[in-house]
């Protein structure tokens, strides 16, 4: 399989809420950043794609071992760290009980302490050591650095650039924080409402928006078809475009800075066309 | 799937100690004293069944179900487990209630059967509605289904009473024999239709 993730037309309606028509690929050797306001379908896809939930019409392809990070720590605050270590090989096939000490030791774990005792970063820590003690193919986060302080987040982005760096294996990781994922993704999707708006590599994605600032004038001389969002105030207008060269061409004296993912996720969902 | 069982055990065994101090105080009573030993097994039976439905509330506390079900065969062993864990409980309150009729010098086997039997019956009914409306909503169930249970021996003890005289295990012939068997047949239906609950369940 060339795609630790394939997925074609993927569905899931449910009634109030539609997860539309999603095709979805991410590459192996490579981490996709899916990015998308609350109630925009995120944790659904996740869940789509890992078989928690099941879809409504379409198909998914994934990586047979896949390691998964939910939002909150799963186990059970009164077990300790310890109890997790010895029931865990049961549950996964191909578990390293060294790998996962290993872990452990890196992230400053105390085995001896209940879960309970442990600082949200220490629980998320402890989650992604058994995710990735499996030595899985895929790992799949779902918000798992929201909540992290700069220090700890920044230690996790290390040991996920590890893990992808042997070209075999690929990350999904669901983020409110976008800086985390410019720093760290090969690969972004922005979900809007149940449907996936933006798609591609990370680095042409920013090459190709443009924030830029200008009049009501310059505003209206816009081609509609680059522009994603905007936003006017009693002082000027900002415009998000989606082909900066094309924009030079239709305004040159506009001043235009590249944009980032916020305000990708910003423009679509708030600013009017 | 064993890992999943060895997870069961180590929440059961959080309560484990409180549970065991009681039953140990009533056990010695019915040793040492006139206590009836069959109320020792009565309160174990009652604290595992209490016991076994707290595992669903630390699975909804920390959406353990959710994780579970994307690991491999997580949504399967789960469940097996889980009914592992319901069977063997019912063996320690069979094996539990021959002990204390061997220490007090009594023949316990057919009350041993009888509880053994009432546990699974009583995990036959529960775990399948704990799978499907998960444990805060199910304890509701499991108050009806004791309540129900505690009805029918209170109104079948006391027909007992009235057409046996003295003795009313008697009376009741090969049926104590049978509650074992008949509730661990229970207990591998009511298995059958928790695995496809957890099989469709949307987590």
């Amino acid at each position: 399989m060339e795609y630790a993730i394939q997925t074609k037309g993927l569905t899931k309606d449910y009634g109030s809420f539609v997860l539309e028509n999603i095709d979805l690929t991410l590459p192996k050797g490579t981490i996709l950043g899916l990015i998308g306001e609350n109630g925009a379908g995120k944790s659904t896809l996740i869940k789509c794609l890992l078989g928690i939930i099941h879809p409504t019409a379409g198909t998914v392809e994934i990586e047979d071992t896949v390691g998964y990070v939910p939002d909150e720590c799963p186990f059970s605050d009164v077990l300790k760290v310890s109890q997790v270590a010895a029931f865990l090989p049961g549950v996964y096939p191909g578990w390293d009980s060294q790998l996962f000490d290993s872990y452990l030791q890196k992230f400053d774990l105390p085995v001896d302490k209940k879960v309970k005792e442990l600082s949200r970063g220490m629980k998320m820590k402890l989650t992604i050591a058994a995710a990735l003690a499996h030595r899985p193919r895929l790992l799949v986060l779902d918000e798992a650095t929201s909540g992290l302080d700069p220090v700890v987040r920044d230690e996790i982005l290390d040991v996920f650039l590890d893990f992808v760096s042997d070209e075999e294996r690929a990350i999904l990781i669901s983020s409110h924080i976008t800086s985390d994922l410019e720093k760290l993704c090969d690969y972004v999707a922005y979900l809007h409402k149940g449907r996936l708006t933006v798609q591609g590599p990370k680095d042409e994605l920013l090459a190709q928006y443009g924030k830029v600032s200008c009049t009501r004038d310059q505003l209206s001389a816009i081609p509609h078809d680059i522009l994603v969002g905007k936003r006017e105030g009693s002082f000027g207008c900002q415009a998000l475009v989606s082909d900066r060269a094309v924009l030079k061409r239709a305004l040159p004296d506009a001043a235009v800075e590249p944009a980032t993912l916020e305000d990708i996720m910003i423009y679509t969902t708030k600013g009017e066309r | 799937m064993l890992g999943f069982l060895k997870r069961d055990l180590s929440l059961q065994m959080v309560n484990a100690k409180f549970y065991l101090c009681f039953v140990l105080a009533f056990a010695g009573l019915a040793v040492f004293t006139d206590f009836a030993a069959s109320f020792a097994s009565l309160y174990l039976v009652i604290f595992s069944g209490t016991s076994i439905m707290s595992i669903f509330s630390y699975d909804e506390a920390n959406h353990w179900e959710t994780y579970a079900a994307a690991a491999p065969n997580g949504r399967r062993a789960m469940v097996d487990a889980r009914y592992l864990l319901a069977a063997g409980i019912g063996v320690v309150v069979f094996l539990f209630q021959l002990v204390l009729g061997i220490l007090d010098k009594s023949n316990q086997l057919e009350t041993a059967l009888l509880y053994a039997g009432a546990f699974l019956l009583y995990a036959a009914v529960i775990l399948p509605i704990a799978y499907r409306f998960g444990g805060t909503k199910s304890r509701i169930v499991m108050i009806v289904v004791v309540a129900a249970f505690s009805a029918l021996i209170a109104i079948g003890a006391t027909s007992l009473q009235v057409f046996a005289d003295g003795d009313p295990l008697a009376i009741l012939g090969v049926l104590p024999l049978l509650a074992l068997p008949l509730g661990a047949a229970a207990l591998l239906i009511s298995h059958r239709i928790s695995r496809h609950i957890m099989a469709v369940k949307e987590l």
